[in-house]
């Protein structure tokens, strides 16, 4: 027997921190700062939180995470869980809160994901623990670097597809033209494809500015069942729909270097929620490099498989455009905190779910996709929000 | 670090499932599991065939040879001891047994490497029982 989780649950509170460097914060103290943040956005006292989910800082990691968070902040809930899909970890959080709310688990889940990569850790230390993601025996002896497996990809997407540096660039470019719209974003000067182009390439075919940020910061979201969604301040943004699909973890294990799991998470999500691509308003998708973005786009069926390079360009992603991608400035120009990543894709979903982007409000936007990816191209999870409307 | 390390470069540890890889290696010999029941050739090692589960699973040595499906050329290295030798050419294979495998192209300028080229295994000791499989375009096809 299965229950469907659409529109079973509502985000009714958020929190973002400030991004970029935060040298006086300690991991913990932005996961507790994000989640202070979403309670008073939500009007909820700590007590009335009984579900709590975290997800492990590359800067103080604790083995058993959520425990120790919930102890720092003297929450005692009766649904605690530390997960970890990398980029995706987010997502599947949202995923998870749903399910543990409708099968009567708890009520009132806190997610609340924060770190500080950027001041709290050494550009060494930074390299050390990266390598730790890497198959000890058989990629770390070479070794190669992290980039260079997203790299891999984006020189087989464009040997099978023609797709070109310029398309990738592209999504640098309309990425940064978004977060100079959000005072939020980290990035606020515009940047062109010469930009992206002429500036190093750190790992061929990739350059510099097709690397996402590397930053502090943290977010939270709280999640309770549709039917209370009306208590709180805020519009609530409804649950529609959730996909996963999970491939590998290393890179060179993949079943493909030129199409992902979103091709599995995505139709997974639009099944739940009953729509199609062509109905999303927005989408803010995992774009840690800039090829992950064109391949994701394709694979989550917003464009024909290989076509991605061209659906980037003339503007379609932007403002204004067919599909509206990153509206706060994506990885690549609002910030990248590491796992808590996709936090703020959701965060930004919401806002522009609840009307509230300001200058980069999207149109009448009713249902939007939030897209994670973790590891290598490796664990993709997908959401599909929506407002009362949209249920 | 193993007392008989000869380089700065990380050393592979051996599990008991990867030993016989390690060995072959050590061997100057790429050896892949195979399975016996659904005849899938796996790499790297597992305790049962990843197709179908079988425990019937026996080492063999392979061709050694294989073509590149991608590459990317290192310059800031993801682990220590490899600072002397960038640019290194970073590449995926797929080994003419099938399996896909991360790992290094030596003797080959970035400008000469091609999809699909032909390659074939090289070693390079770390220790004195590890030796890393890496490849080289292939020279002659006897």
């Amino acid at each position: 027997m299965s229950v469907s989780l659409r529109g079973s649950v509502a985000i009714v509170g958020l929190g973002e921190t400030a991004v970029g460097s935060l040298p006086d914060n300690g991991s913990t103290e932005i996961c507790a700062e994000a989640a202070r943040l979403a309670l008073r956005d939500a009007g909820l006292g700590k007590h009335q939180v009984d579900g709590l989910i975290t997800c492990n800082p590359w800067v103080e990691p604790h083995l058993y995470h959520a425990e120790m968070f919930s102890e720092y902040m003297q929450i005692f809930p009766r649904f605690c869980m530390t997960l970890n899909a990398g980029g995706a970890t987010s997502l599947t959080a949202v995923l998870r809160a749903a399910s543990a709310i409708m099968t009567g688990v708890c009520e009132t889940v806190l997610i609340t994901h924060g770190d500080n990569p950027r001041t709290g850790m050494s550009p060494k230390e930074t390299g050390q623990k990266m390598t730790t993601t890497m198959n000890p025996q058989f990629e770390l002896p070479y070794g190669i670097g992290l980039t260079n497996g997203y790299a891999m990809a984006a020189r087989a997407h464009s040997h099978k597809y023609g797709t070109t540096e310029e398309q990738r660039a592209q999504v640098a470019v309309s990425a940064r033209k978004h977060a100079c719209l959000n005072p939020a974003a980290e990035m606020n000067k515009p940047l062109t494809i010469s930009d992206v182009l002429n500036s190093p390439l750190v790992a061929d075919p990739l350059h510099a500015l097709d690397c996402s940020l590397w930053s502090d910061g943290g977010a939270a979201l709280v999640v309770v069942a549709a039917e209370r969604a009306k208590d709180f301040p805020n519009k609530p943004v409804y649950f529609l729909g959730c996909g996963e699909g999970h491939w590998h973890e290393h890179l060179f294990q993949s079943r493909s270097l030129t199409s992902t799991a979103a091709s599995e998470s995505g139709p997974r999500a639009f099944e739940m929620a009953g729509l199609k691509p062509e109905d999303m308003d927005f989408a803010e998708i995992y774009d840690c490099f800039t090829n992950v973005a064109i391949v994701e786009l394709e694979d989550l069926g917003f464009c024909a498989k290989g076509e991605g390079g061209a659906f980037v360009e003339n503007g379609n992603i932007e403002l204004g455009g067919s599909l509206p991608i990153n509206t706060h400035g994506g990885l690549l120009a609002h910030s990248h905190t590491g796992h808590p990543g996709s936090m703020f894709a959701i965060t930004e979903g919401v806002t522009q779910l609840r009307g509230d982007g300001d200058a980069r409000q999207v149109a009448d936007a009713e249902v939007g996709l939030i897209h994670g990816q973790g590891g290598v191209l490796s664990s993709h999870a997908t959401l599909i929000l929506g407002t009362e409307a949209s249920l | 670090m193993s007392s008989d390390t000869l380089t700065s470069k990380p050393v592979p540890r051996p599990t008991p499932e990867t030993q016989p890889f390690w060995d072959g290696c050590a061997a100057g010999e790429l050896r892949l599991q195979h399975c016996e029941d659904c005849q899938h050739v796996q790499y790297p090692a597992r305790r049962l065939c990843s197709g179908c589960f079988s425990t019937n699973v026996t080492w063999r040595a392979a061709s050694g040879r294989g073509i590149v499906l991608s590459w990317s050329t290192v310059v800031a290295p993801g682990a220590p001891g490899f600072e002397a030798e960038v640019p290194f050419l970073s590449v995926i294979i797929e080994l003419a047994e099938g399996p896909t495998m991360l790992s290094v192209l030596r003797n080959c300028e970035a400008d000469q490497v091609e999809f699909d080229m032909p390659v074939q295994v090289i070693f390079e000791q770390r220790s004195e029982s590890i030796f890393v499989p890496y490849f080289e375009p292939l020279i002659s096809d006897e």
